[in-house]
């Protein structure tokens, strides 16, 4: 998906300034112009085939303000939507009014920490390129990864995923690793499962509350709560279907996002979960036998009556060679293809073998890219539209930034 | 011991918050430490031009473009967490608008004094 670096425009008169910015949107990966002279910037901006994907703007700047090249920007069709942050030391109102009214997107102090300047960048280019693609934005409170057949990368999806989502919105996600007899997602992040719900074969009629699977959660650093599966088959074998409707309710109260591994067979347990989560990413690997499976798993979907745009089928290169590409699989599963995530195998068995999710090793790769903008894409409808409950901050400083 | 213990002391300064250069070394990985001391000549190259330009324009009593210069200077004192700068041409820039000149003149000269130590600060770690 994103095959090509993101380009970015700094105009800082400032040399320390520009220095530093830059050096820092280099390392996270971007592909940098800078500009310490308004008017030369604004000159290359309005003749260059290669517009930026994003540009940071200092206010205070001689020859031409931040303000003023703004308008110069949005006055022209080509450029009129290329996504703006101000940097600014000011904290003075005016000029945040000034500065949207002039159509900036975005402010960023400039003493505002690196993270912060990461986090803003990101979350704009985000925005920019989900407003680019051709399908639309989803709001899916619980997103259940699944597949017919093994070693596709389900697990690996589901762990980075929730990871993506937690660090895009600074919340807490919690993800639900009910693949059943190995507890893949505790060993990928390197936690130690001490009670699973298969304990819960007991309650049968009673109620099933939120403190019960407290006490199962386990704390990723990440601000991911992961809530283990059953260890061994014997173990899975207590779980039933009733299981799993004793927990939903409160497993949905645990976070404001339920991501669940929901493995790679169809089992009463699984339908039932995967009947009730928002949406399925059926994940397939780009070959024959993976594709079959997921068309056979998407007939089982259609009879059971549910919604077509429910499934999204999500390709993962975890082959390198005598693959399929997107269009075929698409055209095979008569369905669009929702995400590809390109191949980087060696980095993924790397990450396993860490017990460090890929996306916390390598955030800059292209997998990450890939599951990051996914990410996105599966919860900015949600996160863009929802009226403020319990706000945390961040979610606040999410909201603010995207619906400026 | 007590030598480097001294030593290091007096590296520390009020007027810098080491916490934002620390920051960014981190951030950078294993160039983060030649960066950090090309940001800091890059800060000792630019301060004196930038104070002159100040100097002059409290000369010419030319607000504009003393508005402009102390700006620059609160920005990239602010990047190297030159906390004590940045803060005393925050306090330049507030006055500007009342025209008080002494006042201006007075927050200038403490600005160089802080400068000077900062220069040693600098210099010091290079």
């Amino acid at each position: 998906m994103d095959e090509k670096k993101d380009q970015i425009l700094i105009v800082e008169d400032s040399d320390i300034t520009l220095y530093k910015v830059k050096a820092v949107l280099i390392r996270l990966g971007y592909d940098v112009t800078a500009y310490n002279n308004p008017i030369t910037a604004l000159d290359w901006l309005l003749s260059t085939p290669n517009l930026p994907d994003l540009i940071l703007l200092d206010v205070v700047m001689p020859g031409m303000d931040g303000f003023e090249f703004i308008r110069r920007v949005r006055g022209k069709k080509e450029t009129e939507k290329v996504p703006i942050i101000l940097l600014t030391s000011h904290v003075d109102t005016r000029d945040k009014i000034e500065g949207l009214e002039a159509g900036a997107d975005d402010y960023l102090g400039k003493s505002a920490s690196l993270s912060e300047l990461e986090f803003r960048v990101k979350a704009l280019l985000a925005r920019k390129h989900s407003t680019e693609s051709s399908i639309t934005q989803i709001s899916a409170r619980s997103i259940a990864i699944f597949s017919l057949r093994g070693g596709v990368g389900v697990s690996s999806i589901a762990v980075n995923l929730s990871i993506a989502i937690s660090q895009l919105w600074s919340i807490e996600t919690c993800l639900w690793d009910m693949a059943m007899g190995v507890s893949q997602c505790a060993l990928m992040m390197n936690l130690k499962p001490i009670s699973t719900i298969s304990t819960l074969t007991d309650w049968t009629e009673k109620t099933v509350d939120e403190s019960v699977l407290r006490n199962m959660l386990l704390k990723h650093k990440s601000g991911v709560w992961l809530m283990p599966g059953a260890v061994g088959v014997e173990e899975s074998e207590l779980i039933s279907s009733h299981t799993m409707d004793l927990v939903w309710p409160a497993v949905q109260t645990l976070a404001p996002y339920l991501i669940i591994d929901a493995g790679n067979h169809f089992s009463d347990p699984t339908l039932t979960i995967l009947e009730r989560a928002d949406i399925i990413l059926l994940v397939l690997a780009p070959e024959l036998a993976s594709v079959n499976a997921s068309y056979q798993a998407l007939k089982v979907f259609n009879d059971l009556g549910f919604p077509a745009d429910k499934v999204l089928p999500v390709v993962n290169r975890v082959i390198s060679q005598n693959t399929l590409d997107v269009t075929k699989i698409a055209s095979g599963l008569k369905k669009q293809i929702f995400v590809e995530i390109p191949y980087d195998s060696k980095a993924m068995v790397k990450a396993i073998n860490q017990g460090t999710p890929h996306i916390l090793t390598s955030p800059k790769s292209e997998v990450s890219q890939a599951i990051s903008s996914m990410a996105y894409r599966l919860s900015s409808g949600e996160m863009e539209t929802k009226k403020a409950e319990e706000p945390s901050p961040q979610l606040e400083n999410a909201r603010k930034l995207l619906h400026s | 011991m007590n030598a480097l213990i001294e030593t290091k002391e007096k590296l520390i300064s009020p007027y810098i918050d080491e916490k934002v250069m620390d920051e960014f070394k981190q951030f950078m990985g294993e160039e983060g430490g030649d960066m950090v001391k090309e940001l800091k000549e890059l800060y000792l190259t630019n301060t004196p031009k930038l104070i002159s330009n100040i100097k002059k324009d409290i000369k010419a009593r030319d607000m504009d473009s003393l508005k402009t210069h102390v700006h620059g200077l609160k920005g990239s004192s602010a990047q190297l967490g030159v906390t004590g700068i940045a803060s005393l041409s925050r306090d330049i820039e507030d006055v500007i608008p009342s025209g008080r000149f002494d006042e201006i003149e007075a927050l200038f000269k403490h600005l160089l004094d802080v400068y000077k130590k900062v220069k040693i600060t600098f210099t010091n770690q290079l």
